[in-house]
C-alpha cells in the first residue's frame, strides 16, 4: 500500500501522527550534530564500539517514530521549523549505521567493520557519510583515511577527511570517492597524525531526508522559521524503524534553540 | 468521523472556525527568549495564575484559552494559521495539558509538586513538552534547576534540567523549555522541583506541560505570513484543548488568527 492519490494523502495525515523536538544547543563551527545534545527527545546515547549498531526508533535520541500497520507506509508530510542564533539550514537524516571508540591519537589503522545497513535495503545507495565527534580530540591537523565499501558492493573505496580540532558534536562529511553515490560499510579508519587528544570519534551512514532552511538575516537573538508541506518536501518515505536525526549547518556561529514539529502521513 | 479526501476537507474547512487571537506584547528576556502569552491581555483575555501544588488541566473552558469549540460529531484538525508579530520570530501554537503555580525561587530545597496527570489525546504524554513559567519576577541571581518527571512511558523519577538555558532574573510570562532525560519523549507528569541556587525574591512560578500544535514563522516584522492545512500536516485538534501561543525568539504584539476545519 502506498498514498498515491490527494485523498490518500489527506488521509494519510489525519491518520499519520505528529513528531515534536526541541533541542536547546548544539556545537559550534561547520555541521552540528543533535544526537549528543540535550531537548525533546532527550540526549542521544553514544554508540557502541568497534562495529556499532544500526540504530533504530527505540534508540535513546531518536525522535519519536511510529512504525505503520497494516503494510501502510509512511511519508514526511510537513515541517514546521524555527531556529535561533544564526542563519543556516537544517537537515533531517534517518541515522542508518553509526559507531564510536575511534581515537584521535592513534595513527595505525583501527578496525570498525560496521554492521549492514537495514533500510530501506542493505544496499546503501544514496547515503551519506560521516565523522562524528562523541568527545573532543586534540587540535593538531590530521586526516582520516577510511575504507569503505560502497553501493554497489565495491570494497576498497577510499576517502580522506580532517579530523583535527574536532570537538562535541561536530560532524565532518565525507567525500566518497569518484562516482560513488552510497556507502555500505565502513571498514577501517586511519589517522594521518595524532591529533593530541584521543576522544572519541565515530562513523554515521545517514540517508538525507528534508533540507529546513531558517533564513534569519537579522542576525544573533533572532529567529528564523520554514513550513514545508508534503509537495515542497516532496513525500519522501520515511522506512519503517527509522531512526530520525536532525544535524545543522549553521557556518561558524552558535547554534540553537531549534524548535518544529514534523507531520508524518502513514497510509 | 475523519477528514479522509480533499472533499471532506474543504467541507470541514466550510463548516469548521475561525478564531481570532490579539496579544499587546509579552514579558521576555534573555537571547533568544521563550514568551508565554497566557497572561497577557488581548483576545483571549489574560488567564488567572494556574493553581498551586498540583495545579490543574486546563481545558477550552479555562480563563485564557483559545476559544476553540469541541466540535459537535467528529474531529477538529488545524487547517490554518495566519499572523503576524513586531518582531522577528515565530509563534509557535500549544495545547496546554497541565499547569501549576505557587513555585518559590527564594529557596534551594525541593518543592514538591505532584502534578495533575495529562489527559489529552491519551494519558501518555507521548510528545509532550515540559517548561517553567514565570507568574510573578524571581528576582537577580542565576540558578539551574532539576525537575523529578515521570516520562512518557510511565517511567518514574526521571530527572530533566534547563540544561544550556538561562534561568535568571526572570520576568513575568518567560517561559523556559526543559531538556528531557536521555531518550525521553515525552511528559506525563511532575513530582517536583530543586533550584541549586536561591534567587533574591520568592516569585511565583510554575510548570507547565504542552503538546506543540504549529509552528508559525514570523520572520519579517509586522508582516504576516499564512500556513495552510498542508503545511500544518493537518494537525489535530483534541476535544477540550487548552490552546495559547508562545513565541520564541522575542516578545512582540501578537496578531492572528487559526482556522479549525471539523469532520
Amino acid at each position: 500500500m502506498a498514498i498515491t492519490t490527494m485523498d490518500q494523502l489527506v488521509s494519510g495525515l489525519t491518520v499519520g501522527f505528529r513528531s515534536p523536538f526541541y533541542k536547546a544547543q548544539a556545537a559550534a563551527g561547520g555541521l552540528a550534530s543533535f544526537w549528543r545534545y540535550g531537548g525533546i527527545p532527550g540526549i542521544g546515547a553514544i554508540p557502541p564500539t568497534g562495529v556499532g549498531e544500526a540504530p533504530t526508533e527505540a534508540t535513546l535520541g531518536a525522535l519519536y517514530f511510529v512504525n505503520p500497520t497494516g503494510g501502510a507506509f509512511s511519508y514526511l508530510a510537513s515541517a514546521e521549523f524555527a531556529e535561533a542564533s544564526q542563519a543556516g539550514t537544517t537537515y533531517l537524516y534517518d541515522r542508518l549505521v553509526h559507531t564510536s571508540g575511534l581515537s584521535g591519537t592513534v595513527t595505525t589503522s583501527q578496525t570498525v567493520n560496521s554492521v549492514a545497513i537495514t533500510r530501506p535495503d542493505s544496499l546503501g545507495a544514496g547515503t551519506d557519510l560521516f565523522i562524528e565527534c562523541f568527545t573532543s580530540v586534540g587540535g593538531t591537523a590530521s586526516n582520516a583515511t577510511i575504507i569503505y565499501t560502497n553501493q554497489s558492493g565495491t570494497s576498497g573505496r577510499t576517502a580522506v577527511v580532517s579530523v583535527g580540532n574536532m570537538s562535541l558534536g561536530n560532524l565532518q562529511l565525507v567525500s566518497l570517492a569518484s562516482g560513488d553515490t552510497g556507502v555500505r560499510s565502513v571498514q577501517s579508519v586511519t589517522l594521518s597524525a595524532s591529533t593530541g587528544v584521543a576522544g572519541n570519534l565515530g562513523i554515521v551512514i545517514g540517508r538525507r531526508i528534508a533540507i529546513l532552511p531558517a533564513s534569519n538575516a537579522n542576525g544573533s537573538g533572532f529567529v528564523g522559521a520554514t513550513v514545508q508541506d508534503a509537495f515542497a518536501l516532496g513525500l519522501p518515505q520515511l522506512y519503517d524503524h527509522s531512526c530520525l536525526w536532525m544535524i545543522g549547518g549553521y557556518g561558524s556561529g552558535f547554534v540553537g534553540p531549534i524548535t518544529g514539529m514534523l507531520g508524518i502521513a502513514q497510509g | 468521523m475523519t477528514i479522509n479526501t480533499m472533499d471532506q476537507l474543504v467541507a470541514g474547512l466550510s463548516a469548521g472556525q475561525q478564531i481570532p487571537i490579539v496579544k499587546y506584547g509579552s514579558a521576555v528576556s534573555g537571547t533568544p527568549g521563550w514568551a508565554s502569552y497566557w497572561i497577557i491581555n488581548g483576545q483571549p483575555g489574560a488567564a488567572a495564575t494556574p493553581p498551586t501544588g498540583s495545579g490543574a488541566v486546563p481545558t477550552n473552558a479555562t480563563s485564557g484559552a483559545i476559544s476553540f469549540v469541541n466540535p459537535s460529531t467528529g474531529v477538529a484538525y488545524l487547517a490554518g494559521f495566519r499572523g503576524q508579530t513586531g518582531g522577528t520570530t515565530c509563534i509557535i501554537l500549544y495545547d496546554r495539558l497541565v499547569h501549576t503555580s505557587g513555585l518559590v525561587g527564594n529557596i534551594n530545597t525541593l518543592q514538591t509538586i505532584n502534578s495533575a496527570s495529562v489527559n489529552r489525546p491519551d494519558s501518555t504524554g507521548i510528545g509532550a513538552e515540559l517548561f517553567i513559567e514565570m507568574y510573578a519576577a524571581s528576582g537577580s541571581g542565576a540558578t539551574n534547576v532539576t525537575i523529578s518527571y515521570t516520562n512518557q512511558a510511565g517511567t518514574t523519577g526521571q530527572v530533566a534540567t534547563n540544561g544550556s538555558q538561562t534561568i535568571a532574573s526572570l520576568p513575568i510570562g518567560q517561559i523556559v523549555p526543559m531538556q528531557l532525560a536521555s531518550g525521553d519523549t515525552g511528559i506525563r507528569s511532575v513530582q517536583s522541583i530543586t533550584l541549586s541556587t536561591a534567587l533574591a525574591s520568592a516569585g511565583n512560578f510554575g510548570i507547565t506541560i504542552a503538546r506543540k500544535i504549529a509552528v508559525l514563522p514570523s520572520s519579517v516584522q509586522n508582516t504576516a505570513s499564512s500556513v495552510d492545512p498542508f503545511g500544518l500536516g493537518l494537525a489535530t485538534i483534541p476535544n477540550n484543548a487548552c490552546l495559547f501561543p508562545i513565541t520564541f525568539g522575542g516578545a512582540q504584539a501578537l496578531f492572528g488568527m487559526i482556522q479549525v476545519a471539523q469532520g
